[in-house]
């Protein structure tokens, strides 16, 4: 996913005078052609996270739309108070792109693995919360999000995702999928637990259990009436997400559209409200957690069965 | 004929106007104000959001009694606006916020946000192609902010030869001394040492800020001024007195005493 992201700065840069990319010592090489061809308006800054953040935010007065890329943690926890005072406050345009959200940091420990940058994020005024699920998700919804100008934060998965949203119906502008086989339950998740979720919701059909699975890349969307409709039928909602248990995808649910709706029992799975204590990998930490395909499946089977 | 003495009574006539504020923070930016309003600043009031006009970024928001007034005195908005500061539907607060008054470019009050945001904007030049200087003033207090070394390796790497830092020198800051919190001695060393060129002014000689603000760069290194400047400068009951850095009251006795001490040179 992060090479479709960084082929779509390339489309941008190469396609708007509007566009500036800024990096954060991202590596060697990255962007190397585009910074050749275009070297005012791409830039490799320093390890400075609050620098880069605010230089943005004057580049974006001064009527660009500034890109800017490092990883999640970095980017969202050390120039906080910078999104939200730089951009947010002063109604300013740009596109954050986080490296490695979630758990695909795994290896390298707490201060790398991004499991409180949809709280962080959603906390700030004005800025839409992205987590796409694929290559050409990430793409559509970047293009998207330049052509409305807005401010915006993108969690970005580790790579090597396949293309799986195609096969969703769109509900509203895009910002929630849905796909549907029957009406005893409904999962809801985001970003790239998605590929676990649909795992799991195929051998839960195979199983005999049919249901809905609902994607939802854009935390902050407005489409809470549609989705009102599509669960509003289901008594069995289970939430997944690869983040602590407050400020996430199951917040926002609650404030847009739980509220809303009685007669569902919900269930919420994520990461615990803690720093984790093992490396290993980001499966490991999904199947610690039971958010993979084998821990959704167990659960949402445990549970009907359970009900039945 | 504006005079940076009726900036200064436009200063105290702000403050009056909410009865609170850091009154003696902006203080000792008035005659920096004045000067860069007066001579320096390519920016017309009539037409503020020129895509190639001078900014100035107040870094140091809690003085932005002295950038409303300044804006004022030079035809930005009514000066009526002053007597509605902090008030509850007031375009002017106790730090500035961009744009809700023609003049005011930056949310500033969170220290050590306002250099980058001026580099950004200094470094969109290079992109538009437009001439235009970006001035941002920072206070010395401030300069505890990493934030703002981060600005400055930036600016000189970018080598900003239009980004003009001013740092108001005025040796104080909320609990006292700056030398008696974090001894920063010596500002040159620092920010030449971080690839500025780097001049010291008197922060209160009119004609001096003149000569030397109105110079460019003549190294193609960005600028900062060291401006030496006294705290609550012009009224002497207000100078180096640190119970004054903010005032959320002030009594009828206490206000009368500071207006009499007003110096009218």
């Amino acid at each position: 996913m992060r090479n479709a992201a960084l082929k779509t700065v390339e489309n941008m840069v190469k396609s708007s005078d509007r566009a500036c990319f800024i990096g954060s010592d991202l590596g060697f090489g990255t962007l190397q052609n585009l910074r050749d061809t275009h070297p005012e308006r791409v830039l490799m800054e320093g390890i400075a996270e609050q620098q880069i953040i605010g230089f943005s935010a004057g580049i974006s007065a001064s009527g660009y739309f500034p890109i800017v890329h490092t990883i999640a943690t970095f980017l969202t926890r050390r120039s906080f108070e910078q999104i939200a005072m730089d951009f947010s406050l002063q109604n300013l345009s740009g596109m954050l792109l986080g490296a490695g959200g979630g758990m695909v940091y795994a290896p390298l420990g707490p201060t790398h693995q991004a499991i409180d940058d949809f709280a962080l994020m959603s906390s700030i005024p004005n800025l839409k919360v992205y987590a796409p699920a694929d290559p050409i998700e990430i793409e559509n919804l970047m293009l998207q999000s330049f052509e409305r100008n807005e401010l915006s934060y993108f969690r970005i998965g580790r790579g090597g995702e396949p293309n799986i949203t195609a096969e969703f119906e769109i509900i509203g502008n895009g910002a929630v999928k849905y796909k549907t086989n029957g009406d005893t339950f409904t999962l809801i998740t985001t970003g790239t637990l998605l590929h676990e979720a649909l795992e799991a919701f195929t051998a839960l059909a195979e199983s005999g259990l049919k249901g809905s699975l609902i994607h939802i890349p854009l935390l902050n969307h407005e489409s809470d009436t549609e989705l009102r409709k599509l669960i509003a039928d289901t008594e069995n909602v289970f939430v997944f997400e690869e983040h602590i248990p407050i400020g996430g995808l199951f917040s926002h649910l609650a404030n847009g559209i739980f509220k809303f709706i009685h007669s569902s029992i919900t269930l919420h799975f994520s990461l615990p409200h803690q720093y984790a204590k093992n490396y290993g990998s980001q499966s490991a930490h999904r199947a610690l957690n039971n958010i993979d395909a084998v821990g959704i499946y167990n659960t949402v089977k445990g549970v009907l069965t359970n009900a039945g | 004929m504006k005079s940076s003495l009726e900036l200064r009574k436009l200063c105290l006539r702000t403050f009056k106007g909410g009865m609170r504020g850091h009154l003696p923070s902006a203080l000792s930016l008035v005659d920096i104000l004045f000067v860069l309003y007066s001579d320096c600043l390519k920016i017309d009031s009539k037409d503020p959001l020129s895509p190639d006009r001078d900014r100035l970024i107040l870094s140091k928001g809690h003085g932005c009694i002295a950038l409303y007034s300044a804006l004022a005195l030079f035809e930005f908005f009514p000066k009526e606006t002053l007597d509605d500061f902090c008030e509850f539907h007031s375009p002017i607060g106790g730090h500035p916020e961009r744009h809700s008054l023609p003049g005011i470019e930056a949310s500033t009050g969170s220290l050590g946000h306002g250099l980058a945001f001026g580099t950004g904007i200094a470094y969109s030049s290079r992109i538009s192609k437009l001439d235009f200087n970006v001035w941002v003033i920072v206070g010395d207090g401030e300069l505890n902010e990493g934030s703002i070394w981060e600005s400055a390796m930036s600016a000189s790497h970018h080598k900003l030869s239009n980004l003009r830092v001013i740092v108001d020198s005025n040796g104080m800051q909320a609990s006292g001394e700056t030398s008696g919190i974090w001894d920063l001695s010596s500002l040159v060393d620092k920010w030449s040492s971080f690839g500025f060129e780097t001049r010291v002014v008197n922060g209160h000689d009119i004609s001096e800020l003149r000569k030397e603000f109105c110079k460019n760069s003549v190294t193609g290194k960005p600028i900062c001024y060291i401006a030496q400047t006294i705290k609550g400068y012009g009224f002497a009951s207000l100078e180096n007195n640190a119970k004054w850095h903010h005032k959320s009251s002030v009594s009828e006795e206490e206000m009368i005493e500071v207006e009499k001490s007003l110096r009218n040179a």
